[in-house]
C-alpha cells in the first residue's frame, strides 16, 4: 500500500504540464525515462566485468576517460537474456552525482506525456516489485512502463555504499 | 562591493596561510641568526601584507592584531629592539596566533584564547624601548634633525598601474607620511587629449622630492605592490643635517609640463585632472577622495596594501587554479593519449604498410603534453619540511634537549596529493627522533657527542621514488630490547631468526608503541603502526636502519603521484587486469608437479622452499568465464604486508604505467580492486588491490566450506542466485 501512495506523489511531481520521456524496448515491452535524466545514448563497447557485485550489473565501460558501470536492464527486470546485436544500446542516465549505463534492446521514441494521458500503475495483483515504476502512458495502441530512474538504480547504489 | 570582496575571501585566506608561513620560517632562521636584515624584511613584510589584507576585508581582529606586531617588527627592523630568543618566541606565537584568528574569521568560530594575552605582550614589546611613540604610527619617531637625508623620487607608473588595482594617491600618501619635508610635481607630459584619454590608463608620473629620516628601504617599502614597470627610481640627492623645507630649489628632474610645485595638501589635484574627463571615477575612485582630510578617514581601507597579494611583490609568477579543474584538464589530456593511441591502431589496421609522419608526430606531442601535465601537480616538499623545523624547535625546547634541525632537498618536488598526506607521518616520525632518539645534552656528553643533537630530513628522487629519509644521530634502536619485548608480546617466537631489518621492522607492528617499550618515554598515543599504514596508503614502505648509540635513519619510499601506478598488465581469461608493480615480487611458470593441492581445495605451490598459497583469480573474482585450468599457468608471486601469494594469470601483457581512475566516483568501491584504469585499446582494466584479494580469498574459501563441493560451477551458481 505504501507504495501505491508514494508513486503517486512520484508521479504528480513529474507530470505537472507534462513532461518527455525516452522511450525504449526491453523483449516486447515498452519502457519510459524522465528524457531529462539522458545523456546521451552509446553503442555497445567494451565492458570490463566487475568481481563480486550482483549479476545485472554487467561491468564498466569507459565513456571519455570516465569509468561507468553498465546495468543490464533485462537482468534487472528478471527477463530471459538476449543476445546483443546491433540495436543493442547504452543509454547514459544521471542518478544524483554519478553517471550510470543501461542496456536495453533498442530505443524507440521521444515521447510527449500530458497529464490526461498519464495512468497509475494498477494493482498487478502478483508478487512483482514495482516500486521504480511511477506510472503508464497511452502512447496510440500501446502501452509504456514509465521507470523512476532513482529508485532503479539509486537504491543499490546509495544502499550498498552507505 | 561587499560580494566582490568575498569572492576574494578565499584567495586571502590562502595567502595569509602562506604569508604566515614564510613568516614563521624566518622567524625560525632569526633565532638561530641572530640579526638579520633580509629576514626581518621577509617577516614585516609578510606581516604587513596580512594586514592590508585583512583590514580590506574588515577582519578587524587580524588587522589590529598584525598592526601592533608590525610596530614591534619594524621597530626590530631600525634595531631597536634586539631579537632575543625570548622575542622570537612571542614571535612565533603571535604567528600561531594570528594562524588561529584567521583560521577563526574562515570556519567563524571562536578565536583562540591566547589572543589578548600575546597582544599585550607584543604591545608592551613594541613600547618598552619608545614610550612616546604612539602605535598607529607606522615610522619610528625618531630626532628628527638626527639624519635627515633628501631623497628624489622619479614615480611614473606604468599605463596598466590601474589594472592591477593600484591607486598612485596612497603611495604618496605614504611617503608623505614618512617624510618632514615633502614636495611632488606632476609629469602631465604623457597625458593625451582628453578624447584620447583611456581613464583606465596611468598617463600620469610624478617627481616626488622627500626629505626624511627613513632609510631608503623604507622608501622602497612603500612601493613594494607595484609592478616591476612601475618601479621608481629613488635617488639620494642630499645628506644635509639642517636641510629645511623648502628643499624644492634643488630640483633636479627635467621640464615638465606643468611645473607649480604643489604643497602637500593639495597633493591630489594632478590626478584630479584626468578623472575628471572620466564619468565612471575612475579606477582610482579618486573623486571620493579628493580632500586631504578625507584621506586618513578610518572607513577608507588602505588600497595600496591590499593589492599587494595580486601583485606577489615580484617573486616568481603562479597562478591559482582550482585543483578539480586541474584534474579535470590532466585526466582529459589522459583521454586524448588514449584517444590517440586508438588513431594509431586504427591507422595501422587500415595501412598497414604505411606509417604516417604526422601520426608519429602527434603522438610525441601528446605524450610530452601528458608529462607536462602530470608535473603540474608536483610542488616542493618545503613546506612541509618547514612545519617540521617548528615541531623540532618547540619539542627540543620543551623537553631541555639541543636539537639541530636540518633539511636536504626540500626543492624536491612531489605529488600535492601526497605531500598533503605525508605531513601527519612525518610529524611523527620526526617527533620521535626528538622524543626518543637525542639524547639530553648531558647524555649526550657522557657518550662523548657534542651536546647539539642533530635531526636532518633529507629528500631525494630515486629511480622514479619519492625517498625521505629521517636521521637523527641520538642513541638509536635498541635491538635486544626490541627483540625482548616483541618475544614478551607473543609477536615473534624465540626460534625466528631475524635480520636486524626485521627486527627494527617490529617497530611498526600494532601495539608496539616505541614510546612504552622502546625508550622510557611514554606519552604519545599515536604508535609507529599508524605511520606505516599512512604510508602504506600512500602506497608507499618504510625501512629502518639503525645502529645503537649511533643514531637512526628512517627511509620513507613513495612514488611520485598517486594518479599515475606502475602495474604489471595480465590477462584473466578475456579481461585484462593490472597488479600494481610494488607488490609484484617475480613471475614464475611452475613446474607441472609444482602446483600441490591441500584438503582438495586448497592450492599451494613450493617456492625455493618456501610454500606460498595460489590464488585463482577467475574464482576469487566469480568472473563469468574462467581461464584453463592446467599448469602450464604462469604464477605472479606477489607480496603483501610481508605474506607472498601467488596469483594464476592466462599471459603477462607487459609492464605499464596506468593512470588510476577510481570506481567509486560512479560506482561503489569494489573489494580486491584498487580502481579502474583505461588501456590504449579504449577498454576499462581493473587494477587488482592485493591485500583486498587476499580478504576475499580468505571469505570465499570460508564461503566454500558451507557447500559440499568447491568446484568451480557451484560457487558459480552460488554466486548468481545471490
Amino acid at each position: 500500500m505504501s507504495t501505491a501512495t508514494l508513486s503517486t506523489s512520484a508521479l504528480s511531481d513529474m507530470t505537472e504540464g507534462g513532461s518527455q520521456f525516452l522511450t525504449f524496448q526491453l523483449a516486447e515491452e515498452l519502457f519510459g525515462i524522465d528524457i531529462l535524466r539522458v545523456q546521451e545514448i552509446k553503442g555497445l563497447t567494451h565492458l570490463t566485468q566487475i568481481p563480486n557485485v550482483p549479476p545485472y550489473i554487467r561491468g564498466v565501460m569507459n565513456l571519455r576517460g570516465t569509468v561507468v558501470p553498465v546495468v543490464d536492464l533485462r537482468h534487472r527486470f528478471s527477463m530471459p537474456a538476449a543476445t546483443y546485436n546491433q540495436f543493442t544500446v547504452i543509454i547514459i542516465v544521471t542518478v544524483g552525482q554519478k553517471v550510470m549505463g543501461l542496456v536495453v534492446d533498442a530505443v524507440s521514441d521521444v515521447l510527449n506525456v500530458g497529464d490526461a494521458e498519464l495512468e497509475q500503475l494498477p494493482d498487478l495483483g502478483c508478487d512483482i516489485d514495482t516500486s521504480f515504476i511511477t506510472g503508464m502512458a497511452k502512447s496510440s495502441d500501446r502501452l509504456i512502463t514509465l521507470l523512476d530512474i532513482d529508485r532503479l538504480l539509486g537504491n543499490h547504489v546509495t544502499a550498498q555504499t552507505v | 562591493m561587499e560580494i566582490d570582496l568575498n569572492r576574494f575571501r578565499a584567495a586571502f585566506y590562502e595567502e595569509a596561510v602562506e604569508h604566515l608561513e614564510s613568516m614563521e620560517a624566518a622567524l625560525l632562521q632569526l633565532e638561530n641568526s641572530g640579526e638579520d636584515r633580509e629576514l626581518l624584511n621577509t617577516i614585516f613584510r609578510a606581516a604587513h601584507s596580512i594586514k592590508g589584507a585583512s583590514s580590506t576585508f574588515g577582519i578587524d581582529q587580524v588587522a589590529r592584531f598584525t598592526h601592533v606586531l608590525e610596530n614591534l617588527l619594524d621597530r626590530m627592523r631600525e634595531g631597536e629592539v634586539l631579537p632575543t630568543a625570548e622575542l622570537c618566541e612571542l614571535l612565533l606565537k603571535a604567528t600561531d596566533v594570528l594562524a588561529g584568528l584567521i583560521q577563526a574569521e574562515k570556519n567563524q568560530t571562536e578565536i583562540p584564547e591566547q589572543v589578548e594575552s600575546v597582544f599585550h605582550a607584543l604591545q608592551q614589546y613594541s613600547s618598552e624601548c619608545a614610550p612616546s611613540q604612539h602605535s598607529t604610527h607606522p615610522v619610528p619617531a625618531i630626532d628628527p634633525a638626527a639624519s635627515c637625508q633628501t631623497w628624489h623620487i622619479r614615480f611614473q607608473p606604468s599605463p596598466t598601474f590601474f589594472h592591477f588595482g593600484q591607486n598612485p594617491l596612497f603611495m604618496l600618501d605614504e611617503l608623505q607620511k614618512l617624510s618632514q619635508s615633502f614636495h611632488s610635481v606632476a609629469n602631465l607630459s604623457k597625458l593625451p587629449s582628453l578624447s584620447r584619454l583611456d581613464p583606465e590608463s596611468c598617463c600620469m608620473g610624478w617627481d616626488i622630492e622627500l626629505t626624511t629620516s627613513s632609510p631608503k628601504h623604507v622608501i622602497q617599502d612603500v612601493f613594494m605592490f607595484v609592478d616591476d614597470d612601475s618601479s621608481p627610481a629613488i635617488e639620494l640627492i642630499s645628506h644635509p643635517e639642517t636641510k629645511t623645507d623648502d628643499g624644492i630649489s634643488t630640483q633636479s628632474g627635467p621640464p615638465i609640463r606643468v611645473s607649480e610645485p604643489v604643497s602637500s595638501d593639495s597633493i591630489t589635484q594632478p590626478e584630479t585632472r584626468p578623472s575628471s574627463g572620466n564619468t565612471n571615477g575612475g579606477p582610482g575612485a579618486s573623486g571620493e577622495r579628493r580632500s586631504g582630510d578625507d584621506r586618513r578617514s578610518e572607513n577608507s581601507p588602505p588600497t595600496k596594501e591590499s593589492s599587494g597579494p595580486t601583485s606577489a611583490a615580484g617573486s616568481h609568477e603562479t597562478v591559482r587554479v582550482d585543483r578539480e579543474r586541474l584534474d579535470k584538464m590532466i585526466n582529459q589530456i589522459g583521454e586524448l593519449v588514449i584517444g590517440t593511441s586508438m588513431v594509431e591502431q586504427d591507422w595501422q589496421r587500415f595501412h598497414p604498410d604505411m606509417e604516417s609522419s604526422a601520426l608519429v608526430q602527434l603522438g610525441k606531442i601528446v605524450r610530452d603534453l601528458q608529462e607536462m601535465s602530470l608535473s603540474l601537480r608536483m610542488v616542493p616538499i618545503a613546506a612541509t619540511f618547514q612545519k617540521m623545523a617548528r615541531i623540532v624547535r618547540d619539542l627540543s625546547h620543551r623537553l631541555g634537549k639541543q636539537v639541530r634541525f636540518e633539511t636536504e632537498g626540500e626543492e624536491t618536488e612531489l605529488d600535492k596529493t601526497v605531500v598533503d598526506q605525508i605531513g601527519d607521518p612525518l610529524l611523527h616520525m620526526v617527533r620521535n627522533s626528538v622524543d626518543h632518539g637525542i639524547e639530553t645534552p648531558e647524555e649526550r656528553a657522557a657518550a662523548g657527542k657534542s651536546p647539539e643533537g642533530v635531526v636532518c630530513l633529507r629528500a631525494y628522487h630515486q629511480g622514479g621514488n619519492f625517498i625521505i629519509e629521517i636521521e637523527d644521530d641520538g642513541k638509536g634502536l635498541d635491538r635486544d630490547r626490541i627483540l625482548r619485548k616483541a618475544i614478551e608480546r607473543g609477536i615473534v617466537s624465540e626460534s625466528d631468526n631475524l635480520s636486524d631489518e626485521d627486527i627494527f621492522g617490529l617497530i611498526f607492528s600494532a601495539g608496539f608503541s616505541t614510546a612504552e617499550q622502546v625508550t622510557d618515554v611514554s606519552g604519545r598515543g599515536v604508535g609507529m603502526d599508524v605511520v606505516r599504514r599512512n604510508v602504506e596508503a600512500l602506497q608507499g614502505s618504510i625501512s629502518i636502519r639503525s645502529v645503537k648509540g649511533k643514531g637512526c635513519r628512517m627511509i620513507v619510499r613513495l612514488p611520485l603521484t598517486l594518479a599515475i601506478l606502475d602495474g604489471l598488465l595480465v590477462r584473466v581469461a578475456s579481461d585484462s587486469y593490472v597488479i600494481p608493480l610494488l607488490s609484484v615480487v617475480e613471475s614464475i611458470k611452475p613446474t607441472s608437479n609444482g602446483i600441490q593441492k591441500v584438503l582438495a581445495r586448497g592450492e599451494v605451490i613450493t617456492l625455493r622452499g618456501e610454500i606460498v598459497p595460489l590464488l585463482r583469480l577467475d574464482r576469487i573474482l566469480n568472473l563469468r568465464q574462467s581461464c584453463r585450468e592446467n599448469n602450464d599457468d604462469l604464477l605472479v608471486i606477489v607480496e603483501d604486508q610481508g605474506r607472498k601469494y601467488s596469483l594464476a594469470v592466462d599471459e603477462l601483457l607487459g609492464q605499464q604505467q596506468v593512470v588510476i581512475k577510481n570506481l567509486e566516483a560512479n560506482f561503489q568501491k569494489v573489494p580486491g580492486v584498487a580502481g579502474a584504469t583505461i588501456l590504449g585499446d579504449g577498454r576499462v582494466a581493473l587494477i587488482l588491490d592485493i591485500n583486498g584479494l587476499c580478504g576475499l580469498a580468505t571469505r570465499s574459501s570460508a564461503a566454500a566450506d558451507h557447500s559440499l563441493s568447491a568446484d568451480q560451477p557451484i560457487i558459480a551458481a552460488e554466486h548468481h542466485a545471490v
